[in-house]
């Protein structure tokens, strides 16, 4: 039963980590590849909680813990990187 | 009994990111895909938490989860805002059609 659970909650985060991958491939401007790039991270997390929910290890919470910190650091750097000054090339003020 | 009601809940959560990633494939804007992928990956992220909890329930885990989530509902939507105001000044064409 539990690695039935396990199995439907992997497949869910699959097919959502192939949906952002779909975005990012296509996506219109650099902002959607971002931020699909944050859900991929966010997937990523979800399967290592996933992970430690299914061997009963609760080390990997400080796993999911920090991994959430390092992925705010990055999005918002990459976020701030995105300033409208460096993007808009007609005004220049 | 719990083990149960933890696999409803971690179902809940993979269901949660599910959406997460449909609507960022599906939606026709960048505002609203931004939204569908902040607000669904923050559910999913507490659901799985409280689903981790229920299945080892002890004080330092309760606590531990706590902190994660708090510290991950203060930074997603930080780092949403910082995304969509830097984007929102600069004239995207953002209408792809889906």
């Amino acid at each position: 039963m539990i690695e039935i659970a396990y199995l439907i909650f992997t497949l869910c985060l699959f097919t959502s980590v192939v949906c952002a991958l779909i975005r990012i491939w296509r996506g219109p401007t650099v902002a959607d590849r971002i931020n699909a790039a944050d859900v991929v991270a966010l997937c990523g997390i979800g399967m290592a909680l996933g992970h430690g929910w299914v061997r009963g290890d609760g080390l990997w919470l400080d796993v999911a813990m920090v991994a959430g910190l390092v992925l705010f650091v990055g999005t918002s750097a990459v976020s701030l990187f995105l300033d409208p000054k460096h993007l808009s090339s007609k005004e220049n003020d | 009994m719990i083990d149960w009601i933890s696999a409803l809940f971690l179902i809940g959560g993979g269901f949660f990111a599910l959406i997460a990633g449909l609507g960022l494939l599906r939606f026709p804007d960048l505002l609203s895909r931004m939204h569908a992928a902040t607000k669904a990956s923050g559910a999913a992220f507490a659901l799985i938490l409280v689903a981790f909890v229920l299945r080892l329930p002890e004080w330092g885990i309760a606590i531990k989860a706590l902190v994660s989530l708090f510290l991950a509902f203060l930074t997603l939507p930080v780092a949403a805002h910082l995304l969509g105001r830097n984007t929102s000044r600069v004239d995207v064409d953002s209408d792809d059609q889906p």
